[in-house]
């Protein structure tokens, strides 16, 4: 971003930067390209589909139950309360997604300065820091998440932080390797002629130019994080009833796998088209911003 | 080698032990925080006998001391009574578990590699073929779809409907398939991308490009050169592989019904069994240490140019 502001902006011959290089890669790539537009779909039917569906997602309606699709006016047929399994298909989409996001935002933040730090300042400091990474990579993480749901409760605001708690491990290991090898690169050298604190150099110098991995790990942890949501769910230690999360309904659904089939069917292929969308993003983005790769 | 070796053992224990003291400080202190303690029933016990029979498992003293006789207690190997099933230790509860665990979860994993591996290696050789992107296609799809989807539906189609195998229960080997199966299958996507990934990049080496111009034969320029190399990921990837499959073992016993660790876990952290968590947690940060080492260790074998450091 600070080289690019050095090039002189000269209309007359447009130059292409690496990023327009990557989107022209990316856009040629199709499993990307559907990718990007079926999500697309799901997060718009996440946001609005809610408010319109016949029925809300709690509603229970007792001569609805065990509904088949296409039946009593339910879509997508009725759980054993009654509840339209649209509406709780969407609702529950709406907090994976919402969950993924939020606890991939929460490593996001920790990660890039936990790995710009350790990578920029070197020597001691960075061994200290990436043996702490080292320690708690070992550590049986989903043991801990269990135990946190189990002394403070089920509450979704936990479950966004404990994931992201576990998921900036390695997000540090990726920012630190790329500032080791930024931070010999002459702009860095530059703005420490100048003066500027080290503080300054990463925010302003390191961070913005490890973007590139960066998203394409975002878009990766994003599915992770939704998986890990949903075991939470499915051992009955994720979202609380009425709510519900993709990973909740399939558990239910699985219980009533025989009898109602649709109850396991309709929320397995929403969560399994969510999580093959950003996979196929995730690899389409780091084809196309480094392809060496390929 | 062998002194290297010995260095190298020194060093990683003196990282492992300080990772094991955190996990049991951690997963205590957790543990204790949770709100109610194992003797809650429904009624309400009378004051004096709640008394006592904390003075017997020694929790009428403070935290702190509780937490130091407890490290003590595990230096010497001794991880205490059940707090639910009175005639049982802790001890008791891991040799029962463990083998089914253990049994499921190595099984699983030899498994994916073997199949991993070879699925891998069909793609990288035909590399951007049909049969490569259909083998991606797959192994993206082996990573979306969770174990307690495949898991309802292979128990659905091959128990219910064909009833070709049990649908729970542990009752000799028919009754690990199931969940073995389910166990690998994500295991088997990643490691054919890796594979897949590592092959590719060997094949353009130099050395494979020499075996080519004497004139090996392709199978042995692939089996003998270049798998060993293309492997290298993969054996890095071991850990977090461990990792996933105590993850998902978690899962696979509540569906099936399997007596392993992972179910005594689930039941002791919902009944506050405070000495059988916190074994499970020891066994299971143990287990991790341990195979990551072995995969360093597998690691330094197969590439000469890593030093065990």
């Amino acid at each position: 971003m600070s080289a690019a502001s050095v090039t002189p902006n000269t209309p007359a011959i447009s130059g292409r930067s690496l990023w327009d290089d990557a989107l022209r890669r990316l856009l040629a790539n199709r499993a990307a390209v559907v990718s990007a537009a079926l999500l697309t779909g799901l997060v718009v039917l996440a946001l609005i589909g809610p408010m319109l569906t016949p029925f809300a997602y709690d509603q229970i309606n007792k001569n609805d139950v065990w509904a088949p699709p296409l039946t009593a006016g339910h879509l997508l047929g009725a759980d054993s309360l009654g509840r339209d399994v649209l509406a709780r298909l969407l609702v529950g989409l709406r907090v994976s997604l919402a969950i993924g996001v939020v606890a991939t935002a929460v490593s996001l933040v920790i990660g890039v300065i936990w790995g710009a730090t350790a990578g920029y300042l070197g020597g001691r400091v960075d061994e200290i820091m990436m043996r702490l990474v080292d320690v708690l990579y070992s550590l049986p993480f989903i043991f801990f998440v269990i135990l946190l749901m189990v002394t403070f409760g089920r509450n979704v605001i936990l479950i966004f932080l404990a994931i992201g708690a576990v998921e900036w491990l390695t997000m540090s290991r990726i920012v630190r390797g790329q500032t080791l090898s930024l931070k010999s690169r002459e702009f860095v050298e530059a703005a420490r002629t100048i003066g500027l604190s080290d503080a300054a150099i990463i925010t302003r110098h390191i961070i913005p130019n490890l973007l590139g991995p960066v998203v394409v790990y975002v878009t990766l942890t994003i599915p992770a994080v939704i998986l890990a949501e949903s075991f939470l769910s499915f051992l009955g230690m994720g979202v609380q009833e009425p709510l519900t999360s993709l990973g909740t309904l399939i558990s239910q659904g699985a219980q009533d796998m025989e009898a109602a089939p649709w109850l396991l069917i309709f929320p397995s292929v929403t969560m399994v088209a969510t999580l093959m969308a950003f996979n196929f993003i995730g690899d389409g983005l780091r084809d196309a911003i480094d392809p060496k790769d390929r | 080698m062998g002194l290297l070796m010995i260095r190298f053992l020194f060093r990683r224990l003196w990282v492992a032990v300080p990772t094991l003291f955190l996990v049991i400080t951690a997963a205590f202190f957790m543990m204790r925080a949770a709100p109610g303690n194992p003797f809650d029933t429904d009624r309400k016990l009378p004051a004096q006998v709640e008394r006592n029979i904390m003075a017997k498992y020694g929790m009428d003293r403070p935290l702190g001391e509780q937490y130091l006789t407890y490290l003590g207690n595990v230096l010497q190997g001794d991880l205490g009574p059940s707090l639910k099933y009175q005639d049982k230790s802790v001890l008791d509860l891991i040799k029962e578990g463990l083998p089914t665990s253990a049994v499921i979860g190595l099984s699983a994993l030899t498994l994916a590699c073997l199949i991993g591996v070879l699925l891998g290696v069909m793609a990288a050789l035909r590399q951007n073929k049909l049969i490569d992107n259909l083998t991606m296609t797959v192994a993206v799809l082996g990573v979306c779809i969770p174990t307690f989807v495949t898991a309802p539906l292979l128990v659905l189609v091959f128990a219910a409907k064909l009833g070709w195998l049990p649908t729970a229960g542990l009752n000799g080997v028919r009754s690990l398939i199931l969940p073995v199966t389910v166990l690998a299958l994500p295991q088997i996507a990643i490691i054919s991308r890796l594979t897949r990934a590592g092959m590719i990049e060997v094949l353009r080496s130099n050395y494979v490009r020499t075996a080519r111009a004497r004139g090996l034969p392709e199978h042995r320029i692939v089996f003998g050169h270049a798998l060993r190399a293309a492997v290298l990921p993969l054996v890095s990837y071991l850990g977090p592989a461990c990792a996933g499959l105590l993850t998902g073992s978690l899962v696979i016993e509540k569906i099936f019904s399997l007596p392993g660790l992972g179910k005594s876990f689930i039941i002791g952290a919902l009944q506050r069994d405070y000495t059988v968590v916190m074994g499970v947690v020891i066994v299971y940060a143990g287990l991790i240490l341990l195979l990551n080492l072995l995969a360093d260790i597998i690691y330094a074998l197969l590439d000469p140019r890593v030093k065990l450091s």
